[in-house]
């Protein structure tokens, strides 16, 4: 997969760990552990990020957050796949 | 590329004459006064972006063009850590310059930008666009690509010299990794690691709750509950020195809570504390931040396990604390030392919060007010380095 950056962000979800981060050209890249560790994934669907990701558990769906390529906040559902970047707003470092 | 050479030779030195006046003639040639700790530079490129570096004939500055380098013209530049603008103008050699003061006698200078969004007197942020990469100035012999010189101001005059050998420029810094020190190095895929901060998530049955720094550095949160608010909270006006990291679980003594910590503001001797905040009514209202004490140079990560919140943190003195439940004493491990919170006072120092205490507040608005910034999430980082053969040529091919 390439080169990470920035730092890891992992969720515990149904049984599974999962770790995200930004990778190579900042997209969204992750691996869960059931037993064993899978490979690193690309999320395709979703855009560029200019952080790592946060992760949650809420409502029995793993809910995305970043910082957005212009420093807003954006947001990840998984609804049947994961959704495409929504904005929360704001400025943040 | 003989005839490049030729040219880019003839340029260099008209740029070596032509800049050698940057430091101010007549300027005050005071004692050479120790610089402060080098701060953390990155990349000068957006999070995750790759480059390719070459030292060429002018270590130790560097040109930096893009991978893929067709896409090197307009990328943009971002400060490599937060700083003042200390020049940003036109020069007649090297095109569009813009240097940033970051404090501690350390400069670092951009030379053939495209285009300059920054001015002189600017404060900006790690990971602020201050302009992008082109070829402006003869210097740059036509080709797209970026100069980058770090620079120490070794005579003490307040300013520093660049663009020419025996300026005061010095072997640049990545991430934790020092570069040019000599001619005719090369480094093929270096990565951006100059990324904004991830938020800190927690989520209890109803609500969901994320938690950022605003551009001020205080503690903002948003709360899921089947709909998004406009607007964003600070919750806390403190100067923090880390993103937030978050929790949501039931302590020992059944307590719905949630937990916010962050590391507070560093003090006079650059020693910051791991605060914590909590919530005992699903994040409607906060306490006022306790110190648990430790040093960390990361954002924490927290994780609950049976009943106990355990935090985590890359950090100097304590990687690792326990937090106890309310009615417990604290660690006997954990500093109570209080950080400095610039423009609020210290912070309440408590070792059990209690609902009854509660922080004010609430003010809604947008987490900060100016232009995107980013804070480092770790150093080192994915750097291959390949030093490539020395060249005669005092030059490189793209230029100065």
């Amino acid at each position: 997969m390439g080169n990470l950056t920035g730092a890891l962000g992992i969720m515990q979800w149904e049984r599974q760990l999962r770790g995200l981060r930004p990778g190579h050209r900042s997209k969204v890249w992750f691996k869960w552990y059931r037993s064993v560790w899978s490979n690193w994934i690309q999320q395709s669907t979703l855009g560029t990020v200019n952080s790592s990701v946060a992760a949650t558990l809420y409502g029995g769906n793993t809910n995305l957050f970043a910082r957005g390529p212009s420093g807003n906040v954006v947001w990840s559902p998984y609804a049947a796949g994961w959704q495409p970047w929504t904005s929360l707003g704001g400025v943040i470092l | 590329m003989t005839r490049t050479r030729r040219r880019w030779r003839s340029a260099a030195l008209v740029a070596a004459i032509g800049l050698g006046f940057l430091v101010a003639p007549g300027a005050v040639q005071s004692a050479s006064a120790a610089p402060g700790p080098r701060p953390s530079f990155h990349l000068p490129f957006p999070c995750g972006d790759q480059w390719r570096l070459d030292s060429w004939g002018h270590a130790p500055a560097l040109d930096m063009v893009r991978v893929p380098r067709s896409a090197t013209e307009g990328s943009v530049i971002a400060a490599p850590a937060d700083g003042v603008v200390n020049q940003s103008f036109y020069h007649s050699q090297a095109g569009n310059v813009i240097q940033i003061n970051h404090g501690g006698g350390w400069f670092t200078t951009y030379r053939h930008m495209q285009v300059r969004y920054a001015t002189a007197g600017h404060q900006v942020f790690q990971g602020q666009t201050i302009g992008r990469v082109g070829h402006t100035g003869p210097t740059s012999n036509g080709t797209p690509h970026l100069h980058f010189e770090l620079a120490v101001d070794a005579n003490g005059d307040g300013q520093a010299s660049w663009g020419f050998a025996g300026s005061e420029r010095v072997r640049p810094w990545f991430n934790g990794v020092e570069y040019a020190q000599s001619n005719g190095q090369t480094w093929l895929h270096v990565y951006s690691n100059n990324c904004g901060e991830m938020p800190g998530v927690a989520s209890t049955s109803s609500r969901m709750h994320v938690f950022v720094r605003g551009t001020d550095r205080a503690l903002y949160k948003k709360t899921y509950a089947g709909s998004w608010p406009v607007s964003w909270t600070r919750v806390d006006g403190s100067v923090l020195n880390s993103a937030p990291a978050a929790a949501a679980w039931r302590d020992a003594n059944g307590a719905q809570r949630v937990d916010v910590f962050a590391s507070g503001a560093p003090d006079a001797n650059g020693i910051t504390q791991v605060l914590q905040k909590t919530s005992y009514d699903d994040g409607n209202t906060f306490s006022g931040w306790q110190v648990i004490g430790g040093n960390l140079t990361t954002q924490p990560a927290a994780t609950v396990l049976n009943g106990t919140l355990y935090l985590f943190g890359r950090g100097t003195t304590e990687t690792s604390t326990a937090v106890p439940p309310p009615g417990t004493t604290t660690p006997a491990s954990v500093s109570t030392a209080t950080p400095g919170t610039p423009g609020s006072g210290a912070p309440p120092t408590r070792s059990t919060p209690h609902p009854a205490r509660r922080a004010s507040a609430t003010t809604r608005h947008r987490p900060g007010t100016s232009v995107p910034t980013c804070t480092p999430t770790g150093s080192g980082g994915a750097v291959r380095r390949r030093p490539g053969p020395v060249r005669r040529s005092p030059a490189g091919a793209w230029g100065t």
